[in-house]
């Protein structure tokens, strides 16, 4: 059976994308707690395109200094978004506070979207620390049947880069 | 769900399934209508690699189907009811999704508190009140009495199951946040510095103190609507009509 997947070789992020990020994860990063959004673009031969940021809105989400809850309810609102993009949700952002690291948390690994290729990012600091780079975050990509895998620097500068004349977009989940 | 040599009707349905993560739907232009959303959701769990149920931590991995925005959480419907009379069936698979070293499942509680928590940092009056959150069901806020500009307090409310029972008030040290100091607390009808506590029927502390009020229709906790708001609501009327200093 042909896989429903694709996992990209390298991913280009719109301009704009993680100042986007950033700002969305500060909002909850401000109250002490836990952000989240989603990152979603399409497929380009090897290539994943990451254009459009989803951020979540409304009630039913539980945002915690250590924790998150996003009901199903509201990944079918992040689905209706995907599909008027024809697009891909092609990974996740979340934040930890400070002390809490960027590597993936024993939840983290098996409760978050488990799709092969799928992105699973940690932002350190509550993204509230100014000037955060994009790698200085935990970036950790689903090798399945392994599952979650952080990447090394090196492996961040190879296949991360900029999809230039492309900007990002915010697009809003709300419930 | 059909095999190849499966005899296709007239009736059957085209049913499509998008999971956002994954470039390809499952797509199965034949489906007997009288087939379950049950057995649809475990042919789209298996097309797409998803396993429903314990995870290796002892949690549990949650799928739901929709269509449209409607959750198909009964998995005897049929699709043909679902469908209803198009041939063309096109859902959607969700997942719950839970990030973070909180072991504790989240409870409606929780998600109650979060909700009119929400709702209350929205109300024109929240802009008097600086809200930081504790652990789940419990919030550190700083007011002050519109009498006493230079003045402000910071209070923290803990519920014990939001909220269904009054919240503990006590009343703080905002940089050690000790709730054992008498000088934390504004002079207000009810409160009890002395004692750390409040004889009234809106903080958890009133109760214990005055038990018959659980069964008093004239004082017993009312549960309905906003009541993190109610009580911040009533906490900060106190405040400004009824203030009369800092205790010492």
């Amino acid at each position: 059976m042909k896989s429903p997947y694709q996992c990209a070789e390298r991913w280009l992020l719109a301009e704009g994308l993680f100042d986007a990020v950033l700002r969305e994860l500060s909002i909850d990063g401000f109250r002490g707690q836990e952000g989240v959004a989603f990152l979603v673009g399409r497929h380009v031969g090897p290539e994943a395109h990451i254009t459009h940021l989803i951020a979540l809105r409304g009630k039913c989400l539980v945002k915690r200094e250590d924790h998150l809850h996003i009901p199903a309810a509201m990944m079918n609102e992040v689905t209706d978004h995907v599909i008027e993009q024809e697009a891909v949700l092609l990974g996740q952002i979340h934040s930890h506070g400070p002390g809490y690291g960027i590597d993936l948390s024993y939840p983290d690994h098996y409760f978050g979207i488990r799709a092969p290729g799928f992105l699973s990012l940690v932002c350190p600091d509550f993204a509230l620390r100014h000037g955060t780079r994009f790698d200085e975050c935990g970036i950790h990509v689903f090798d399945a049947p392994r599952g979650f895998r952080r990447m090394k620097a090196g492996e961040i500068g190879q296949r991360f880069q900029t999809l230039p004349g492309k900007t990002a977009q915010t697009l809003i989940a709300s419930l | 769900m059909n095999s190849p040599t499966a005899k296709v009707k007239e009736k059957d349905l085209l049913v499509k399934v998008v999971y956002a993560s994954a470039v390809h739907p499952y797509n199965d232009p034949h489906v007997e209508p009288g087939t379950t959303v049950g057995i649809l959701k475990t042919a789209v769990l298996v097309f797409f690699g998803l396993t429903e149920g314990n995870r290796p931590d002892g949690s549990v991995a949650v799928y739901t189907l929709f269509a449209g925005k409607i959750a198909l959480e009964n998995l005897n419907q049929s699709l043909g009811d679902v469908a209803n009379d198009a041939k063309k069936l096109e859902l959607k698979l969700g997942e719950q999704i839970t990030q973070g070293d909180d072991k504790s499942p989240v409870t409606a509680s929780d998600i109650a508190f979060e909700d009119d928590l929400r709702d209350a940092e929205t109300v024109e009056c929240a802009k008097r009140w600086k809200v930081e959150r504790g652990t789940r069901q419990e919030l550190y806020v700083t007011l002050g009495s519109a009498a006493d500009p230079q003045n402000s307090y910071q209070m923290r409310l803990a519920w014990r199951s939001y909220p269904l029972d009054a919240p503990s008030m006590k009343f703080c040290n905002p940089s050690t946040k000790s709730l054992e100091e008498p000088t934390a607390w504004p002079l207000v009808r009810g409160f009890r510095p002395g004692n750390l506590d409040a004889c009234v029927n809106y903080c958890e502390e009133g109760f214990v103190t005055h038990p018959e009020w659980r069964n008093d229709p004239q004082f017993r906790w009312r549960s309905e609507g906003n009541a993190l708001l109610r009580v911040l609501r009533i906490i900060q009327s106190e405040m400004d009509d009824h203030y009369t200093g800092r205790h010492k």
